[in-house]
């Protein structure tokens, strides 16, 4: 007889398979290709909660974007377009993503006051004023901590960053390294996760097990909660290698590898989509570079055309595959550009009036919060800051950033608690 | 072994009405300081003493802790194999003098001085060498300290000492913060914008008493052979001004104030002398009294008990894995010293040492609170009633303890009332006195700007007044040697031309003269002016003092009020900890008695399941017999039955015969009756009737016979009920017997799983109890090893470490043969040979600290484990070389060793510096023995599994 309970659902099953994907990581029987499909993806998005970040690194024009303002002196030489949301216009540079505008949300009031890049970027990422004697996770890990299950077989906070080598960051303040970011240089897997040459499948089964003995043996002797942390990190190791074809986006379909296209930022926005189907909580995509003091627009045209067409497609592939109600999506800078255009028809830093783009999980669809003026020097409806968007961004995923988080029995605000969310474009 | 008896609580009771006086232990002086760590532990231990570590377990956290790496394989056995009872004494003075030493000292000293900070304006190195001389020279700590808390970066040869605070950009509240944490214990930094608001005893006075150290420091940055070069230069100080973000209205003010002291007290110089040497473009000011330097000497000088314990207890917690005060840098009366009491001996030992780490290091390292082992004794588990009444004794006094620390504490809010009022009265005044010494620094601008004006107004009439004089002198000239060649025009002309332009030069200058007295008389009105706004600071200053003086004494008396509360604040916190310790204590032998009293039901359970269940192969037996009885009075019945049945059909038979020969008869009767006396008929009448009578008769015996028969089929038949009943009651009383056997079952299982969740709850406790009888130092720590520690611990037992040893000591050599046989000159030689296997492999080093450490600017002390460092030690390419068989490491000696029994005690002694036991080695020649692995590949795994093992990674 056929048991109809819904512990046997499909939804069910996945999470059992999941779950047992988990425990036989370390017996090689790994657990890949589990949420490639997107019925699969949809069952997995009707639970954990999902963040994803853009970070256009340099500080992206919002006059050559969200907000364009044609026909002024400020607005320079491009057009704004009619979007798939009647009423909401945004520049010829994105004729993709225009299409997609009801599943997005522009929060057009920002006001950070802070033209510095690397300043900039600390209070977007952390929500916080960068300030001498404190220092602040970021989002990423605050994310990993208050949301990524324990027992995930992949790192809570992944950063795939535009080039460079891999590693641990030091972005996790006094949250402690465990949720650091883990750095996919240009998409590549974690440092350290295939087995040197001469250290065989065998050999290194054989090893891991004589580790285990010896360490059962001491720790029959005295146990505590750090001997379990460092026993409990090599199983997570394991995890981490039986799932590293999570990190290969090559094994996606030819299909959406041809949709997506072959230029990084592409492969690293399809790389996101695997690793959020993998089960992946916080996963950031860095596209550099935005800093456009020369030649503002050439620039943009360029950039924004790799972007226009992978974020497009990212984000009507997480609205087909059902991701969207869990995934939250953040398009970011440190800051916007100047109205003003110089003399070398570049624009420089503006952080009074710029735009930070929100899709998911909470986030209502297809509006635009806060309006700039008609030249868009100032915000004149809907201000906000770093520290509300902050807010704003975990209450869309169901953390409650006005709770504590316990640092070694100390307890310490998840958001600034001086700071409160933007009720107004949460659903 | 002791038990955890009535005097043991005893203790305990003792310890806290010790709390706060003077107790006997103080006042024992001449002992050796670790005869008085272990007396002070002991009189607060509960439960039984836990043993010292054996000797291996000794040597290889004293050598972990000593000098940051673990015993040689040789030392090892040597050690061993001693029979000298003071051989620990004699290793702790071996290492303490060890070249290692020195540098673990100093990388302990860098990591907590600068958190792994990356250089901003010192480089790393120069620093680092400067910790490391002044360790391997012995220094004072406290001289050290005092050093960088003084630095400015002006003195080439202290330059070093100034990275603590350059390198943090001389952020004056990212110095506050440090120095709260790293010199003085307490992490202020949530009392900066107002009163920490989980921390009662952290002030925001407190965080902005120490600020005011700090805030007429600045970074001067000169420029200095094309380079940046940056100082930390500093002004004359003023009154600090603060309010709480959470307060309105509520305006402070502070100078200078040092944790536990109260507002320093500071000369003033009369406005316009505050500087030995001026502030001025480009230089370093240097005031004639300096905060900083205050704060230097009054930290370090002995006399700063915040200073004093801070480092005592720094001290301690490198060699016992946890401070008396933990964390770390979070001392506050809610939070007070594990044992109080320790730790002002401990401070003030330290500074009867003279702050000398080394003499201070050996007295830890010979308490037998270091060398305690890390096993939890096994429980007594009896008395726990007896405990549970001296809980009970103990915890009567929580009452009075909390009700004396919330009257200290109402006593010190109103204190701090009377002093903030205090304050306030001072607030306008002071105002006043800043308001006058801006006039007056005003007015000395305006002065100090007419006086540039006229020297450069002289400077400018000099100037031209020189190139007149040139120009003269160039017109004699000229002249001269036109007078010589008068036949050269030009020169004439030129001359001319000369002449002409020094005399509207000198009428320029005479003009410009004309100036210069109305300039001077500027510079005079301006000085003029400056001499009232002195007088009226020092008017000013003079309303203020009696003001200050006024705050400075309620802050004295609040001082006290702080002082009386922290004690009986410490005294409940202590009270509290011993309860819970003994309440662990107790919680563990009352579920131990659980589980004996679990164990006992479950053996009854089981001997009366086990009668049960012979009793029911008895009553298996008895229904069997019952159903062969049964069986038998079936087949009796049977047998009656077919006895009765015969003698029914016997009689009816012969009632068959019957019929018929009275059928014939009476057929022949009528015959006659036809055929009256025909004789054949009547004879056959005649002998049918006798046939009849005479089977009648035969009837009549054959009806007695079944009449019989049929008696005797009753008894069987009444046998078969019966039996048949009795085999329903055999059957009903197995029934009922096997409903008890299962209850019976299921309370055993349910008593076993009691049993198991009992197990499980006394591992928690245990572990509970372990994690507070450690945190009390009655048992030995798991201490992770620092990157630092692993790093060099795998380099040691992989043999990289003693191999590069000795090709720099072969190379050093035959570069520079040694110098004799000198004690100094030997020591000098092992340093420099230490020198260079250091700078050999240091390399590597980074990759362990980027891998293993915090963050820079994070704390440094917490531990954690991620899957990036397991990877990177299972998969990464350093470990993996570093255990590959090289001429004489352990995995090339296991390779060639054919006794598998020594290969195994080679792997142990070398990697986890033990023997192995019975079955490790069991384990390890088994696997060496085996033909289907390559021995470099079995000997490999070994090693890696040993050096990745919780054993390792612990020091313990």
């Amino acid at each position: 007889m056929k048991c109809t309970y819904s512990c046997n659902g499909a939804e069910h099953a996945m999470a059992r398979r999941q779950f047992l994907a988990g425990i036989a990581a370390s017996a090689g029987l790994g657990g890949l290709g589990v949420f490639t499909s997107p019925l699969a993806a949809e069952q997995l998005s009707s639970r954990r909660k999902r963040v994803v970040v853009f970070n256009m690194h340099g500080g992206l024009s919002q006059l050559e974007s969200w907000d364009p303002k044609p026909g002024t002196e400020t607005g320079g030489p491009f057009r704004s377009i009619e979007t798939s949301v009647p009423g909401i216009r945004i520049s010829e540079l994105l004729p993709e993503v225009a299409r997609q505008m009801h599943h997005l949300c522009l929060v057009r009031g920002v006001n950070t006051s802070e033209d510095d890049h690397g300043k900039g970027a600390y209070m977007m990422l952390t929500g916080r004023r960068q300030t001498p004697a404190a220092d602040y996770p970021y989002l990423g890990a605050v994310c990993a901590k208050a949301m990524a299950p324990g027992d995930s077989p992949l790192p809570g906070h992944i950063v795939i960053t535009p080039g460079g080598g891999g590693g641990r960051g030091a972005d996790s303040a006094y949250l402690g390294p465990r949720y650091s970011s883990i750095a996919l240089g240009n998409g590549k897997p974690p440092q350290n996760t295939t087995r040197p040459g001469q250290v065989t499948e065998s050999i290194d089964s054989a090893r891991n097990d004589f580790r285990k003995r010896v360490s059962d043996r001491f720790l029959s002797r005295r146990r505590t909660a750090v001997t379990e942390a460092y026993v409990y990190s090599y199983e997570q190791a394991a995890k981490l290698m039986s799932k590293r074809d999570a990190f290969d986006v090559s094994r996606e379909p030819a299909r959406d590898q041809d949709r997506y296209g072959k230029y990084d930022l592409a492969r690293h926005c399809l790389l996101a989509r695997r690793l959020l189907e993998q089960g992946a909580t916080f996963v950031q995509v860095s596209h550099s570079n935005y800093d456009t003091h020369n030649e503002n627009f050439n620039f943009h045209i360029e950039q924004l055309g790799e972007f226009d067409h992978a974020f497009a497609t990212f984000v009507a592939d997480l609205a087909e595959r059902g991701m969207l109600d869990s995934t939250l999506i953040v398009v970011l800078s440190e800051f916007g550009r100047t109205p003003n255009i110089n003399l070398y028809y570049g624009r420089d830093h503006w952080s009074r009036a710029w735009t930070v783009v929100m899709a998911g999980a909470k986030v209502q669809r297809g509006i635009a919060h806060g309006k700039t003026n008609a030249k868009g020097t100032e915000v004149v409806d809907g201000q906000v800051d770093h520290a509300n968007l902050f807010h704003t961004y975990l209450q869309a995923v169901g953390v409650d950033s006005t709770d504590n988080f316990d640092v070694e029995g100390r307890d310490v605000p998840i958001a600034d608690p001086a700071s409160r969310l933007i009720k107004q474009v949460l659903s | 072994m002791n038990r955890p008896t009535p005097r043991l609580l005893g203790r305990v009771l003792a310890l806290v009405l010790l709390m706060g006086a003077a107790s006997a232990v103080a006042s024992d002086r001449g002992k050796p300081l670790h005869v008085r760590i272990d007396e002070v532990i002991d009189a607060a231990r509960v439960g039984p003493e836990v043993p010292l570590a054996g000797d291996a377990e000794y040597l290889r956290r004293l050598s972990l802790d000593l000098i940051g790496m673990p015993p040689s394989i040789d030392e090892l056995r040597g050690f061993i194999a001693d029979q000298d009872p003071a051989k620990r004494a004699r290793a702790v003075d071996r290492l303490l003098n060890h070249p290692l030493h020195a540098r673990h000292l100093a990388t302990m000293l860098d990591v907590m001085l600068m958190e792994r900070r990356p250089s901003l304006h010192v480089p790393e190195a120069d620093w680092f060498q400067y910790l490391l001389t002044a360790c391997r020279e012995n220094r004072p700590l406290n001289g050290l300290f005092r050093e960088i808390l003084a630095a400015d970066g002006l003195d080439p040869k202290l330059r070093p000492a100034a990275r603590f605070y350059l390198d943090r950009g001389a952020e004056p509240n990212l110095i506050t913060r440090d120095v709260g944490r790293v010199f003085l214990g307490r992490d202020l930094q949530c009392a900066h914008c107002h009163d920490h608001p989980l921390i009662e005893d952290y002030r925001q006075a407190d965080y902005q008493g120490l600020l005011a150290f700090f805030t007429p420091s600045y970074e001067l940055i000169r420029k200095e052979a094309g380079k940046d070069v940056a100082y930390f230069a500093e002004k004359a100080g003023g009154d600090l001004a603060f309010d709480s973000v959470f307060v309105k209205n509520d305006k402070h003010l502070t100078r200078a104030r040092l944790q536990g002291g109260a507002e320093l007290a500071e000369p003033e110089y009369p406005p316009g002398q505050e500087y030995k040497v001026a502030p001025a473009e480009g230089v370093a000011p240097v005031p004639k009294h300096s905060r900083r330097l205050q704060l230097a000497a009054l930290a370090t000088e002995g006399g700063n008990e915040a200073f004093n314990e801070n480092l005592a207890n720094r001290l301690w917690a490198m060699m016992m894995g946890r401070g008396l005060v933990h964390p770390l840098d979070l001392a506050h009366p809610a939070n007070p010293p594990s044992h109080p009491e320790l730790l002002r001996v401990l401070a003030s030992e330290l500074v009867t040492l003279k702050f000398d780490a080394k003499a201070f290091l050996r007295e830890l390292a010979l308490s037998r609170a270091y060398q305690r082992a890390i096993d939890l004794p096994a429980d007594p588990g009896d008395h726990p009633g007896e405990a549970a009444s001296s809980l009970d004794e103990l915890k009567s006094r929580t009452d009075s303890l909390t009700n004396a620390a919330e009257a200290a504490q109402e006593a010190y809010k109103q204190a701090v009332g009377a002093w903030n009022a205090a304050e306030s009265a001072l607030v306008p005044a002071a105002t006043a006195q800043d308001q006058a010494y801006g006039k007056y620094a005003a007015a000395a601008k305006k002065q100090s700007d007419a006086q540039k004006a006229l020297d450069a107004h002289l400077a400018l009439i000099k100037a031209r007044e020189e190139v007149g004089r040139i120009l003269a002198e160039a017109a004699a000239k000229g002249q001269e040697a036109a007078k010589k060649l008068p036949a050269e025009k030009d020169l004439a002309a030129a001359a001319e031309k000369f002449l002409t332009r020094s005399k509207a030069i000198a009428t320029e200058a005479q003009s410009l003269e004309k100036a210069t007295a109305g300039k001077a008389d500027g510079v005079k009105k301006a000085a003029a002016e400056v001499t009232p706004t002195v007088t009226a600071v020092e008017a000013a200053r003079a309303l203020a003092r009696p003001l200050r003086e006024a705050v400075v004494r309620k802050e004295r008396t609040t001082l006290a009020a702080r002082r009386a509360m922290a004690q009986a604040r410490v005294a409940l916190e202590v009270h509290k900890r011993r309860i819970d310790l003994l309440e662990a204590w107790i919680a563990r032998e009352s579920i131990e008695a659980k589980i004996a009293a679990a164990n006992r039901s479950t053996l009854d359970c089981r001997s009366k399941l086990g009668q049960s269940e012979t009793r029911s192969l008895a009553l298996a037996a008895s229904i069997n017999a019952r159903r062969a009885e049964l069986k038998a009075a079936e087949q009796a019945r049977l047998t009656a039955k077919s006895a009765s049945d015969t003698a029914q059909a016997a009689l009816d038979r012969s009632n068959q015969i019957l019929a018929s020969v009275d059928a014939a008869f009476k057929a022949t009767d009528s015959a006659r009756g036809l055929l009256p006396g025909d004789p054949t008929l009547t004879t056959a009448a005649s002998q049918l009737k006798s046939r009849a009578d005479e089977l009648r008769a035969g009837a009549k015996t054959l009806q007695t016979k079944l009449d019989a028969a049929l008696n005797a089929l009753k008894p069987p038949t009444d046998q078969v009920t019966l039996a048949a009943r009795a085999v329903e009651a055999a059957i009903a009383e197995r029934t009922r017997h096997a409903n008890e056997v299962d209850a019976a079952r299921k309370s055993l299982a349910e008593l076993e799983s009691r049993s198991k969740a009992l197990a499980t709850e006394l591992i928690s406790a245990r572990e509970q109890l372990a994690t507070l009888l450690g945190d009390d130092f009655q048992l030995g720590q798991l201490k992770p090893l620092t990157p630092e520690q692993l790093f060099w611990s795998i380099l040691k037992t992989t043999g990289v470490y003693d191999r590069t040893r000795a090709a720099e000591e072969s190379a050093l050599n035959k570069a520079k043969p040694s110098a004799g046989k000198d004690p100094a000159l030997v020591r000098a030689r092992e340093i420099e040979i230490e020198q260079l296997t250091f700078d050999k492999l240091k390399g590597n080093l980074a990759s362990f600290v980027r891998v293993y450490a915090a963050g820079a600017g994070q704390p440094q002390g917490d531990f954690f484990a991620t899957p990036d460092q397991a990877l990177f030690a299972s998969n990464g390419g350093l470990v993996n070389s570093w255990i590959a068989p090289a001429p004489g490491n352990v995995s090339d000696r296991m390779i060639h060793e054919p006794d598998p029994t020594k290969a195994a005690r080679e792997l142990y002694l070398t990697l986890l510096s033990r023997p192995p036991s019975a079955d490790e080695t069991a384990e390890v020649a088994a696997a060496l023995a085996s033909p289907a692995i390559a021995r470099p590949a079995a000997v490999q795994e070994f090693v890696w599994g040993l050096l990745t093992s919780a054993e390792f990674r612990f020091n313990h």
